[in-house]
């Protein structure tokens, strides 16, 4: 078993199965030694949202915080799927965070942290990343938190 | 399936305001700036307004495949010919919404469906979909960025 799959187990993290279902779109594109991570939600094992609304109308910065973890949890499973062993992350390279936001919420980055925290743990400092993070009116879905990545890996 | 098989037309790119270009080499990756459904001669929106409002669906599916066209037109323009592309690397992309409008993902197919279309498995991308209040040109319902490969 791999270091970052002792980790996971150590965090107590259980990636989900990907669902390859789809046309044109995948979860993962590589170029060379870059993988671009389509954007991914807060889903549960089954594919349905586990959060749904908007920050600072629906849900709390707590609630939005976990929800980006889970988008997180999500793409490490998206990740696992493409290139087997997490081990060959040599670091996560730029972070993208959406987050779907009522007129007065500014808090975006206080909800990607959730996100951006768990890089860290599982990862340590290659977890650690450039990130944006803006506030939208709608994520597809009705979920709160959208995030995509760019991560580079070693063979 | 080549470009000239399938029953569309590619227009070519308008020029952009200085300091804009329609895209950017680095090695063999083009990044390419988000284009709207507008025609490239023109500068004028074949729609306007939000998914969820005065846009319905099928018109944003609609929307999205024409800014895949209009990209595609841009690669064409640029590269000589579509067989220089590798493949899409990703797409980002961008529905002008009413606040509880949440199938952006099925807009967006308009285009994706398109990539694999025209380039089979190298139309095959990462993609992100958001929902957003407000979009250039009066409120295009669609914009798409894509990031691409050539062939070296």
């Amino acid at each position: 078993m791999g270091q970052t799959d002792n980790r996971l187990k150590q965090l107590g993290i259980e990636l989900p199965k990907k669902n390859r279902a789809g046309t044109g779109m995948v979860a993962v594109r590589r170029y060379r030694d870059l993988l671009y991570i389509s954007g991914h939600g807060p889903t549960g094992p089954d594919g349905k949202p586990v959060y749904q609304g908007k920050l600072g109308s629906d849900l709390t910065i707590e609630e939005g915080y976990q929800a980006a973890r889970l988008c997180g949890i999500n793409i490490l499973a998206a990740i696992a799927d493409y290139i087997g062993d997490l081990d060959r992350i040599e670091y996560v390279v730029k972070a993208l965070g959406l987050v779907a936001s009522g007129p007065d919420f500014f808090d975006q980055p206080l909800v990607m942290h959730g996100f951006s925290d768990l890089m860290v743990e599982v990862l340590g400092e290659r977890g650690m990343h450039a990130r944006s993070a803006m506030g939208t009116c709608c994520l597809p879905n009705n979920i709160p938190v959208e995030v995509e990545l760019i991560v580079k890996i070693r063979d | 399936m080549a470009i000239s098989d399938v029953n569309y037309k590619i227009i070519n790119s308008a020029p952009r305001r200085k300091g804009v270009v329609v895209l950017r080499q680095v090695d063999d990756l083009l990044y390419l700036s988000g284009h709207g459904p507008e025609d490239e001669i023109t500068g004028k929106p074949f729609y306007t307004g939000r998914l969820g409002e005065s846009v319905t669906l099928e018109q944003g599916r609609d929307a999205a495949r024409i800014c895949g066209i209009i990209l595609l037109g841009a690669l064409q323009d640029y590269l000589g010919t579509l067989d220089k592309v590798d493949y899409i690397v990703k797409a980002f992309a961008l529905v002008s919404s009413a606040p509880d409008f949440y199938n952006q993902e099925e807009v967006i197919d308009g285009f994706s469906d398109l990539m694999v279309e025209v380039f089979g498995d190298r139309g095959i991308h990462a993609r992100s979909a958001m929902g957003t209040s407000n979009l250039p040109n009066g409120n295009i319902p669609v914009e798409i960025e894509i990031i691409v490969k050539v062939v070296a």
